[in-house]
């Protein structure tokens, strides 16, 4: 039984991958306030720095041995998420009715 | 007696392992150091933590849903380049449907929805030597469906909406003239010498595109030409659907993206190759023209056996000069268009 404490312990969540996945969660409600107000330009703060510290973060979080990663994967997931849709809009957005 | 061993067995059996386990309920009684309120703070402790969790993943996913549509919606429109195709059909209808309307496609603007486009572009009419312009368009697209265009037009005589015999301005030789001619020319000899105006002429007989340049005044310039394509004499499509007409702009637009910018084709090459995009994407040109029927297999077919005839024309010019086909016996009737200030020289 003492063994089974001690794990509930070591389940608790780590402090990186806690932050980066709550980092995730502001950049992804930043993008979708500003894809709701259809400002043309998204804030650069939102799309591209918060996710980047969001995903070392993630990365960092993912290092730990004896806790439980799953915020990690979620902060690594939705950070990488934002990365790629700003890059893959950008492309989109350049390739439909493109214009020289 | 087997019976009597074997009942004796299970006793035994019992009697051991009930031993066995208050053995072991002694055991966890004295080893198990954590008390019921340390318990109760872990149990605490572990609903915190899940409700986070809980909460942290459905805001998560909740956000996701407007990006992940939004990138699927662009990914739809972007693969294939439908967006493209459609902005390009759309155009093209416009060149082909609109007497002497153009279009710049350079802005052409598209703003992307959920699983939905709207594009938006301002239409341009030649009156005189300038462009003016005649309108916008903003048509709404859900997923590759058009709906009908919301036009705004700042003409002083648009075009009707829903056209039909009685309100069309240029006329097959055998259609029966639905306007008064003679005071559509007075209207012309009110206006002032020091204006331009647009006509739409309808000529006596079908004739070559060649032809028309012999008998008009110089000092004019024919804006677009309306084709002959086997139904205008009855003015309704197989089903007795009104139609209106189909025709080319006859003047090279210099512009670098417009279709009949004249470099590898002449304008009737586009035309005809206008026209086949169009039988292949009719949906979406019957949505965008103002007739309801384009019935294009049917005209491509008869323009293809028949070749190019035209039975009617938009002339621009100064409004002097235009006075002058009244003489023309070629011309059957004249209806006026817009009228600017003079622009000529």
């Amino acid at each position: 039984m003492e063994l089974e404490i001690t794990r509930v312990k070591r389940k608790l969540q780590t402090a990186t991958g806690f932050v980066s996945f709550l980092g995730g969660i502001m950049a992804l409600a930043g993008l979708n306030a500003s894809m709701l107000i259809e400002t043309d330009v998204f804030p650069d703060t939102m799309l591209v720095k918060l996710p980047l510290l969001g995903l070392f973060l993630g990365v960092f979080g993912l290092v730990t041995r004896n806790r439980s990663r799953m915020y990690a994967w979620w902060g690594i997931g939705l950070n990488l998420f934002i990365l790629v849709f700003t890059f893959m809009m950008f492309g989109l957005s350049w390739t439909i009715n493109a214009k020289p | 007696m087997k019976d009597n061993d074997s009942i004796e067995n299970r006793n035994n059996d019992d009697k051991l392992y009930k031993a066995y386990i208050t053995n072991t309920k002694e055991e966890m009684d004295s080893s198990f150091s954590i008390s019921v309120e340390e318990q109760r703070q872990i149990v605490a402790r572990g609903r915190t933590a899940a409700r986070i969790t809980n909460v942290m993943i459905s805001v998560a996913i909740l956000l996701l849903i407007l990006p992940v549509m939004t990138l699927l919606s662009y990914l739809y429109y972007a693969i294939g380049g439908r967006a493209d195709h459609l902005i390009e059909v759309t155009s093209k209808t416009i060149y082909v449907t609109e007497p002497n309307i153009s279009i710049e496609e350079m802005e052409i603007e598209d703003d992307i929805g959920f699983f939905s486009m709207n594009i938006f572009f301002d239409v341009y009419k030649r009156i005189g030597k300038q462009d003016y312009k005649a309108g916008d368009y903003d048509i709404y697209f859900a997923l590759d469906q058009p709906a009908f265009p919301k036009k705004n037009m700042v003409l002083e005589r648009p075009l009707p909406e829903n056209p039909t015999g009685e309100t069309e301005n240029m006329l097959h030789p055998k259609a029966n003239i639905p306007f008064s001619v003679s005071g559509e020319w007075n209207m012309l000899k009110g206006l002032p010498n020091g204006t331009v105006a647009e006509v739409y002429l309808s000529f006596s007989n079908l004739m070559d595109p060649e032809e028309i340049e012999e008998f008009l005044p110089t000092e004019t310039e024919v804006q677009w030409l309306a084709v002959h394509t086997g139904l205008e004499a009855k003015q309704t499509d197989g089903e007795g659907i009104p139609i209106a007409p189909i025709g080319y702009p006859a003047q090279i637009d210099t512009t670098t993206w417009s279709p009949f910018n004249g470099r590898d084709q002449t304008n009737q090459e586009v035309f005809m190759d206008i026209l086949a995009l169009l039988e292949e994407n009719e949906i979406v040109s019957e949505k965008v023209a103002r007739a309801k029927s384009l019935d294009m297999t049917k005209r491509l077919a008869f323009l293809k056996a028949n070749g190019i005839e035209v039975y009617g024309a938009v002339v621009t010019g100064p409004t002097p000069e235009l006075r002058k086909l009244e003489q023309i016996e070629e011309i059957r009737a004249m209806k006026v268009g817009e009228v600017k200030l003079w622009n000529w020289k």
